[in-house]
C-alpha cells in the first residue's frame, strides 16, 4: 500500500460522507490516472464506492480500516521519528547534565599532553 | 498539469473505465485540449466511455462466436467452402489477421481440411475447383460499402452457381441489419450503436453532430491523397468507436477521424489516441 493510498483511506475513514475524487487533487496532487487506479483496486477489493465522483468507505472497509488501524504518522518521513536505540531517560528541563566522558567520541574530546582534560562541553 | 474538477471528474471517470488509456495519457490530454469548449470535451469523453478497444481476452472469444457459426450454423460443408478474405490487392489487411486467427477455432471444432483464400480474387479459381459456398471474413463491417462492392464483384465473375454469406468480428449493427434485409447473410457477434446517432436523439444529436463536425474542421482536410471528407464521421458514415489495436490489430477506418487522423488544418502533426496504418496516408 502507498503512502498515498493510505493518505485516502484514512480521509476516508474520517469522512462523513465520503469525499469527492478532486479533493484527493488538491490535498495530495493525485493525478486522475492514479485515482482511477486507486479507485478500480478498492472497489474490486470491496473497501470503498465510487458514485457520482465520490468515494466513499463501504461498511466493509470501515471495519478493515478500523482493524488494522494504519499507522499513518501525522508527519511523515524517516527523520520525524526517533529511533528506539537513540532514547534514554527523559530527564527535566534545565537540570544539570554532565556526560560519562568514556562514552563521549574523541572527537569532540581534546585530551591535554598534561593529561588533563578539555572538553568543548561547558562545566555546568 | 493544472486540470478543473469538472476535467478531473471526467478523466477519472474515463481512466476508471477504459484501462487502456493509462498508457496514452499525453496523447488523451492533447486531444481533450484540442478540443477547447466544454461542449466538445463532453462529446469526446462520452464517446471514449462507451469505446470499444478489444482485449484479447474478448477477442478471442469473438474468435471462438465466429467458429461456432461458421461449424455449426452457417449451413455451409467442409468440402464445398471456402474461407475468403476480403483482401483485394497485395498490401496485407485486417481481414487477412482474421482468416489466419479464425482458421485455428474452426480446426479445433473439426473442420481440419477448410480452404482458406487470402486474395479475394483468388475465390474464381477455388470456385472452379468447387468451393461453391464462399464464406467472407473481415474484422469489421461499418457502412457495409466495401462488402456490397466485393459480393457484386463475385456475382459478375463467378461463372455458375453460389453461395455466399459472411461473418465479421464486429460491426454497425444498423449496417449489418440493412445488409441482411438486402440478402446478404452476416453474422456477427459483437454488433454495435452508431456512436453519436445511435445515442443522442433530437436536438441532443444535431448539437453532438455539429461538435463533431466543427471538431472536424479543425483536423487537415487532405493528406497526402486522403481526403478528410471521405473519413468524416468514419468510412461511409459509420460513427464506429471501436478498434482492435489492444490485440495487433489496425483501427477501422470507420472510426471517427478526431481518433486517428494524423493532421491538424495547419498541418501539425497530432499525436493521435489511435493508429490507422493505411497506404497512402
Amino acid at each position: 500500500m502507498t503512502r498515498f493510498e493510505k493518505s485516502i483511506l484514512k480521509d476516508l475513514y474520517e469522512s462523513v460522507a465520503g469525499l469527492y475524487a478532486f479533493t484527493f487533487y488538491t490535498r495530495y496532487k493525485v493525478a486522475p490516472d492514479e485515482i482511477s487506479l486507486f479507485i478500480t483496486k478498492y472497489t474490486k477489493k470491496g473497501v470503498i464506492n465510487y458514485e457520482g465522483d465520490k468515494l466513499t468507505l463501504t461498511a466493509e472497509g470501515r471495519n478493515i480500516i478500523l482493524k488494522q488501524l494504519f499507522s499513518i504518522k501525522a508527519s511523515g518521513g524517516k527523520f520525524s521519528t526517533i529511533p528506539s536505540e537513540f532514547k534514554i531517560q527523559k530527564i527535566e528541563i534545565n537540570s544539570p547534565y554532565l556526560p560519562n566522558i568514556n562514552n563521549v567520541s574523541a572527537e569532540i574530546l581534546k585530551k591535554k599532553e598534561e593529561g588533563g582534560i578539555e572538553t568543548s562541553i561547558k562545566e555546568v | 498539469m493544472k486540470i478543473g474538477k469538472e476535467d478531473y471528474h471526467k478523466y477519472t471517470n474515463l481512466y476508471t473505465k477504459q484501462n487502456w488509456l493509462l498508457q496514452k495519457k499525453d496523447e488523451l490530454a492533447e486531444l481533450i485540449e484540442f478540443c477547447g469548449d466544454r461542449e466538445s470535451k463532453d462529446l469526446i469523453f462520452a464517446l471514449l466511455e462507451r469505446f470499444h478497444y478489444l482485449q484479447p481476452e474478448t477477442y478471442n472469444f469473438l474468435l471462438n462466436e465466429m467458429s461456432e457459426y461458421i461449424v455449426d450454423h452457417s449451413g455451409f460443408s467442409q468440402d464445398s467452402t471456402q474461407l475468403l478474405s476480403l483482401t483485394f490487392d497485395d498490401e496485407t489487411d485486417s481481414s487477412q489477421k482474421i482468416l489466419y486467427e479464425v482458421r485455428s477455432y474452426v480446426n479445433k471444432r473439426g473442420w481440419t481440411k477448410l480452404k482458406t483464400v487470402n486474395l479475394f480474387k483468388e475465390s474464381i479459381t477455388n470456385f472452379q475447383k468447387g468451393k461453391t459456398q464462399i464464406l467472407i471474413v473481415d474484422e469489421f463491417v461499418g457502412s457495409g460499402k466495401t462488402l456490397r462492392g466485393r459480393i457484386r464483384f463475385l456475382r459478375k465473375h463467378i461463372p455458375g452457381k453460389f453461395e455466399v454469406k459472411c461473418c465479421f468480428v464486429a460491426g454497425i449493427k444498423e449496417e449489418i441489419e440493412k445488409l441482411n434485409e438486402e440478402g446478404i447473410s452476416v453474422f456477427c457477434p459483437m454488433a454495435l450503436e452508431k456512436g453519436v446517432s445511435g445515442f443522442y436523439k433530437g436536438e441532443e444529436l444535431t448539437q453532438a453532430e455539429n461538435l463533431m463536425l466543427n471538431l472536424e474542421l479543425r483536423l487537415a482536410q487532405n493528406i497526402n491523397k486522403k481526403d478528410l471528407y471521405t473519413y468524416s464521421f468514419g468510412y461511409g458514415g459509420a460513427e464506429a468507436i471501436y478498434s482492435l489495436e489492444g490485440c495487433n490489430g489496425n483501427t477501422p477506418n470507420s472510426v471517427f477521424p478526431i481518433f486517428w487522423w494524423l493532421e491538424d488544418i495547419q498541418k501539425k502533426i497530432r499525436r493521435t489516441l489511435l493508429t490507422r496504418i493505411e497506404t497512402g496516408f
